[in-house]
């Protein structure tokens, strides 16, 4: 007869790997296949506007001006006879590598910033916290046109950097509020208790478990800083013309918007469709992680 | 609650110090010259230095900004740099044109996303859920003038509804005002919809799954008492905090809806500062927006610290 | 209420699943039983087993995702699964009630208790003001203390025992049919849970309304139930009336939960606990035959093939067990005797605390978490720490290890004082005093594979890395049995018993000195508590590794424990060898803490009540500080002057006015057993 004795149970069949769950679940949900298909469309054109383009977006300027959509031109065309088709199509490259650097930049500030302040705590963190809650209450819009205004300069990489750096408080507090939950965890003070040094204890035991939370920061924020540069663009603060960007042709001809609706309205469907793309597939990955 | 509501006045203020220090660092970030900025190139340098003087801007940092601090305790915004008069004056009347514009945007959006959120998540998982989120998400996600630029083609020139731009004749009565205010209010609705709508179905579905949902359903109440008393009840008052908090988006859309319908409020007055380099007043505006929104957070806190027991009777921070 | 025939409660052949992507699980697997009118009827098994969920179907509030898939559910008459809209409505208002776990979440925390318990009376129709009338005299019922300022009061305000009786109030208001309660207790501490427990007895006998008690623990169900059905993978595996059941039980998993809880004045040197090798089915699991039969010793080809039917043993008592009568007879556990340590109290103590005292600062008050606590520990033995919750339990074990530094007093190790920060102890002191947490799942870092953790701490306790790392840890993986395959998975994929395996491997990496073991197994089902007890007592015989071991459970405490030290309010009220300190005389603290304790074996003796909740620590009462909810207070005496500590018999010391020999006197008459 077996004798009965406490046998190590075998490994749950349930509990395998939370990551491929993750990723089956975003490839279940139509939306985020919709949107990761659009953010792909224009990725790709910003990679390779000379094999999308029908025409350049620059030099080609010797069309009749001012043309309504047709079959040759179906976007219409510009004041300069430019084709706006064209200029849709290779608009999305600047936007695309300001709002993935400055994300970047914001992600990476952001969140060293939150772990060294959620886990050191202490007088720093409440100076560092007071000075986030300062920053932030004030819209993004409105401090990156201050700052620009203050630096004295709209450049591409001034702007990228402006952002990355408003961003930063942002993420910083959002890490911050997973750190502080994570250092409440017995991991951390087993740790402590074996004596691993702060470094470590940060960078090693508590990082890799906020970097869920790190993921979805960096997918959220990077609607928004598309949202925000394409606004600054409209404001008058971003790339300059003839650059085909497309906050830049809204600039440009919104106030010709009557009667000459095409011009501005499909750079701002190309705005919107980037942005809710990128949303949706934010969304999606948010809901994967937060199960 | 008395100790709750000074400890959050306390914070406010230190925000606000920590507010104008951080705004005054930004202005003084370029250790440049600000008569020169001002007076441009081919200006005498003893034209200049008379600037300076005039301005004080010769003087240490430190000195300048308890200068200037000093003044704002006072109610002295500081002048502006190219209308040469207290930037009070020119703010004073765009606040109250901003504020008729928030006001009506407010209106329209709140009922509309509370209940949208409230639907959506008492039928969750379903179409009409699944609809307003996907709604939700879009229209959030979008730059303010995109979605006000598909406005404006919409009702203001396809259909000749509305007028497309906000800047009512003189004289005009509120009527008259709010029918040009329209267009640019639901323009700033339209982005707060998703916001709102989210974080309320979001707490809702939370209240739907909680234990004490599940007793008053037990208790054999009518569902329209479970949800009024026991969901919404508990499901609303966080969502007071978040618009609260939308309050600091609205002024950021400001900028971009105020210059898409050229309406004279705060936001097309601080992207004129900014265009013209005018710092002064650029500053007081700026300055002018965090109060206004650490004043509106503080009274949102006050308000769910009054709709919430554990605050008010509590020990609880 | 009209008159129905049948019994209050009957369930035939309820199959109930779960959808888990896109796929239905079986969670019940044809659940048949019946409650009498007026009777109690306890349902018990183990974690995942379907228990809440037979109570979720009958009360119709199944997640989203579950569904009755067959079967049928009748309450006092009316056909359950069948109700629609207003029905349903009046079935839950007039016929069913139910209290779950966790009172705090059950009350709307933004609604007064007044209105809260008077909408069960409107949602029987009857007007506002009659309701809160009937409110107020809903919460005299259930005795809650000063019901006319309750009312007015928030949720937040009241204690977790005054929310149940909230909760319990509002259940009974319509005098239900049946009336389930889902581990009411579960979460309560022992003494609080007996006046909870009283409570439903004494109403239930009032009312006449039949029970469905829910509970994973026996000793509840003894003392509260006629009959009680165990269930098993969603499967009924044996009923009876529970005094049969609980002294002859018939199925092998009856008799292997019974097994595995240390109980009857069990310990460690007694011999070891049985426990049941292997794992649940997981959800929906296609099983043929019996669902026992892979952990079952006595199973065979026929019980792998055939399913048994429920077979009758006597007169309402069955077993779905084709050799139920052979049921006792199940092998127990075979395992070399351990020699477990010598304990020497003439030596040096290994560990030793000085009238540590600890106060926080909390909203401006001070918190007097400990006040002057005195103890020592030798090598090889364990000392059980015992009391309610805020006695201080775990501030101590806190302070010892240096997570928390004491505002005054030392401890030592080896005679040398300790530092009272970990940050300041060598690495020597670090790998002496090693702790168990009570969640692994807080305990292990989830993104790190075990062999990671395993080896991290290694090298850090004991500074070996390397090949000489690699053998060690394949001799400490052996001795706590965890597999090569064990070793490269991650936390998340693990059972909570093999977790709690992975926790204790980590405190033995360095070779510790005290391990301390913060209620290391209350997270855990019984089963798996019992393997993990039998692991930490091999550990102690192997490395005569001392143990201050936590723990609310008493029958845990005592099995594992050679001294006991009970806590109340922050000071040690009574320390002692555990069999002087479990079987008296005892503090009068400790005889209410163990009069507590519901028993599966009856023991029919009157509880000794304690009255009211445990005092804040911000504020404790003069003298001696238990004087206020001492059943055995002298006078004034209690109030004005707190006892000394002192050592009424050899190695037994205690905090009491009352003199030993009259307190030998007082209690003798009854006698404990816990």
């Amino acid at each position: 007869m077996s004798t009965v004795v406490a046998t190590p149970e075998a490994p749950r069949s349930e509990a395998r790997a939370a990551r491929s769950e993750r990723i089956r679940l975003l490839a279940r949900s139509p939306l985020v296949i919709a949107g990761a298909i659009v953010v792909a469309f224009w990725v790709f054109c910003a990679l390779f506007p000379g094999v999308v383009c029908p025409y350049n977006p620059i030099f080609d300027n010797n069309f009749p001006p001012n043309e309504h959509p047709s079959w040759a031109h179906p976007f219409g065309t510009d004041t300069n006879g430019r084709d706006i088709l064209s200029r849709v199509l290779a608009g999305s490259r600047a936007i695309l590598q300001i709002s993935v650097l400055a994300t970047l930049i914001g992600t990476v500030l952001g969140t060293s910033l939150g772990l060294l302040t959620g886990y050191l705590r202490g007088v720093v963190d409440d100076v560092t916290s007071r000075f986030i809650d300062a920053i932030l209450s004030l819209p993004l819009i409105i401090t990156a046109i201050f700052v620009v205004t203050a630096v004295g300069n709209s450049g591409r990489w001034v702007v990228t950097l402006i952002i990355g750096l408003i961003f930063t408080p942002v993420i910083a507090r959002t890490v911050r509020a997973g750190v502080l939950a994570e250092a409440e965890l017995d991991y951390v003070q087993a740790a402590k208790l074996r004596g691993e040094r702060r470094q470590y204890i940060m960078f090693s035991e508590i990082l890799p478990n906020v970097m869920s939370l790190v993921v979805v920061e960096f997918t959220v924020r990077l609607g928004y800083a598309i949202f925000a540069i394409a606004t600054l663009g409209f404001l008058g603060f971003g790339v300059a013309p003839p650059s085909p960007d497309w906050a830049a042709q809204i600039y440009q001809y919104y106030t010709l918007i009557d009667p000459y609706w095409w011009m501005t309205l499909f750079p701002a469907l190309a705005i919107a469709s980037l942005v809710v793309a990128v949303n949706l597939v934010a969304d999606g990955v948010r809901e994967a992680y937060e199960r | 609650m008395i100790r709750f509501v000074l400890k959050r006045l306390a914070l406010a203020l230190i925000t606000l110090f920590l507010l104008s220090v951080v705004v005054f660092a930004v202005s003084n970030i370029l250790p440049g010259d600000v008569g020169r900025s001002v007076l441009g190139p081919f200006a005498t340098q003893e034209s200049v230095d008379a600037l300076n003087e005039q301005l004080g801007t010769n003087r240490p940092i430190v000195t300048q900004y308890l200068d200037w601090a000093g003044g704002l305790v006072q109610g002295d915004l500081g002048m502006s740099l190219q209308r040469q008069v207290p930037a009070w004056d020119i703010l004073r009347p765009a606040i109250l044109n901003s504020a008729k514009l928030a006001v009506l945007a407010f209106l329209l959006c709140i009922p509309l996303s509370i209940l949208g959120g409230v639907i959506a998540a008492l039928r969750y998982g379903r179409a009409t859920d699944r609809g307003i989120t996907i709604a939700g998400i879009s229209l959030a996600a979008m730059p303010d003038y995109v979605s006000g630029i598909i406005l404006i083609l919409i009702f203001g020139i396809w259909l000749g509804w509305l007028p497309v731009t906000a800047q009512w004749p003189d004289g005009a009565g509120p009527l008259t005002q709010i029918e040009y205010l329209l267009l640019p209010a639901m323009t700033l609705s339209v982005v707060l919809f998703g916001y709102i709508a989210r974080i309320t179905r979001a707490g809702v579905i939370d209240a739907l799954d909680s234990d004490y949902t599940r007793t008053a359903y037990l208790k054999g109440l009518p569902s329209s008492v479970v949800i009024r008393k026991h969901v919404l009840r508990n499901a609303l008052p966080p969502t007071i905090a978040v618009v609260a908090v939308q309050i600091g988006y609205l002024f950021g859309g400001l900028v971009a809806v105020e210059f898409l319908f050229n309406y004279q409020g705060v936001g097309l007055l601080i992207l004129d500062a900014a265009r013209f380099n005018d710092l002064p007043l650029l500053t007081a505006g700026i300055l002018l927006i965090g109060t206004v929104y650490l004043v509106v957070t503080f009274l949102a806190d006050l308000l769910y610290a009054t709709l919430n027991p554990r605050i008010r009777l509590g020990s609880t921070e | 209420m009209t008159e129905q025939m049948g019994p209050a409660l009957e369930l035939s052949d309820l199959e109930l699943a779960y959808r888990v992507r896109g796929v239905d699980r079986r969670v019940l697997r044809g659940v048949s039983f019946a409650i009498e009118r007026g009777r109690s009827y306890g349902l018990v098994g183990e974690s995942g087993c379907g228990k809440s969920t037979v109570a979720l179907g009958i009360v119709r509030y199944l997640p989203r995702n579950g569904r009755v898939t067959g079967g049928r559910i009748t309450v006092a008459g009316h056909d359950v699964l069948a109700l629609r809209g207003g029905a349903l409505r009046a079935y839950h208002a007039r016929t069913v009630s139910m209290v779950y776990q966790n009172p705090g979440a059950s009350l709307n925390p933004s609604m007064r208790v007044g209105d809260q318990v008077s909408e069960a009376f409107t949602a029987l129709g009857v007007a506002d003001r009659e309701a809160s009338d009937r409110a107020l005299e809903a919460l005299k019922t259930v005795q809650i203390a000063d019901p006319g300022s309750v009312i007015a009061r928030y949720p937040h305000q009241l204690s977790g025992g005054m929310q149940q009786r909230v909760v319990i109030a509002m259940a009974l208001a319509k005098n239900p049919e049946l009336l389930i309660l889902d581990e009411p207790t579960t979460g309560l501490d022992a003494t609080v849970e007996a006046e909870v427990l009283d409570l439903v007895a004494q109403l239930q006998e009032q009312l006449n309304t039949a029970v469905l008690f829910i509970s994973h623990n026996l000793g509840v169900i003894s003392k509260m139930c006629d009959r009680v059905g165990v269930l098993y993978a969603g499967r009924m595996v044996e009923e009876g009336p529970v005094e049969t059941v609980l002294s002859d039980p018939r199925h092998p998993y009856t008799v292997g939960l019974l097994r595995c809880i240390p109980r009857g004045g069990v310990r460690k040197d007694h011999g070891r606990l049985d426990t049941i090798a292997g794992f649940l089915p997981s959800l929906g699991e296609d099983i043929q035959g019996c669902v026992f039969a892979d952990r079952c010793a006595l199973a065979d080809e026929r019980c792998r093939t055939d399913e048994p039917p429920m077979l009758s043993i006597e007169a309402g008592h069955e077993s779905r067990c084709w050799y139920h009568e052979r049921a006792s007879e199940l092998p127990r556990e075979e395992a070399p005797d351990l020699e477990l340590p010598r304990v020497d109290r003439e030596q040096l103590p290994l560990v030793e605390i000085r009238d540590l005292t600890k106060v926080f600062k909390q909203h401006g008050h001070d918190v007097h978490a400990l006040t002057a606590v005195s103890a020592a520990v030798w090598q090889g033995e364990t000392l059980g720490l015992v009391g309610e919750s805020g006695s201080g339990k775990t501030t101590l074990a806190r302070t010892l290890l240096g997570i928390v530094a004491p505002t005054d007093g030392v401890a030592t190790l080896e005679g040398r004082e300790l530092a009272p920060s970990y940050q300041k102890r060598t690495r020597h002191d670090l790998r002496s005093l090693q702790i168990v947490f009570q969640n692994p799942d807080s305990a292990l870092n989830r993104r790190h594979s075990v062999r990671r953790i395993l080896l991290r701490s290694m090298r850090k306790l004991a500074g070996i890395s390397g090949e000489a790392a690699e053998a060690r840890l394949r001799d400490l993986a052996s001795r706590v049995r965890i597999t090569e395959r064990t070793l490269t998975q991650k936390p998340v994929q693990l059972s909570g018993g093999l977790k709690q395996r992975v926790a204790i491997a980590r405190a033995f990496a360095g070779e510790p000195k005290v391990v301390v073991c913060d209620e290391p197994t209350s997270a855990l089902d019984v089963s798996v508590q019992a393997a993990i007890l039998n692991l930490l007592v091999e550990l102690q015989a192997e490395k005569r590794v001392a143990y201050v071991f936590i723990s609310h459970d008493l029958g845990v405490v005592r099995y594992i424990s050679d001294r006991i030290a009970v806590l109340y309010l922050g000071r040690l009220q009574e320390i002692g060898p555990a069999d002087v300190v479990f079987d008296g005389p005892h503090h009068p603290y400790t005889e209410a803490l163990l009069s507590a304790v519901p028993t599966i074996d009856g023991g029919g003796r009157d509880r000794i009540r304690l009255e009211g909740d445990i005092p804040s620590a911000a504020s404790p009462p003069s003298g001696c500080v238990f004087h206020t909810r001492c059943p055995r207070k002298l006078g004034a005496i209690c109030e004005d002057a707190e006892p000394p500590l002192v050592e009424v018999e050899a190695g037994h010391l205690m905090r009491c006015h009352i003199p030993i020999e009259e307190l030998r006197e007082l209690q003798s008459k009854e006698r404990v057993t816990a």
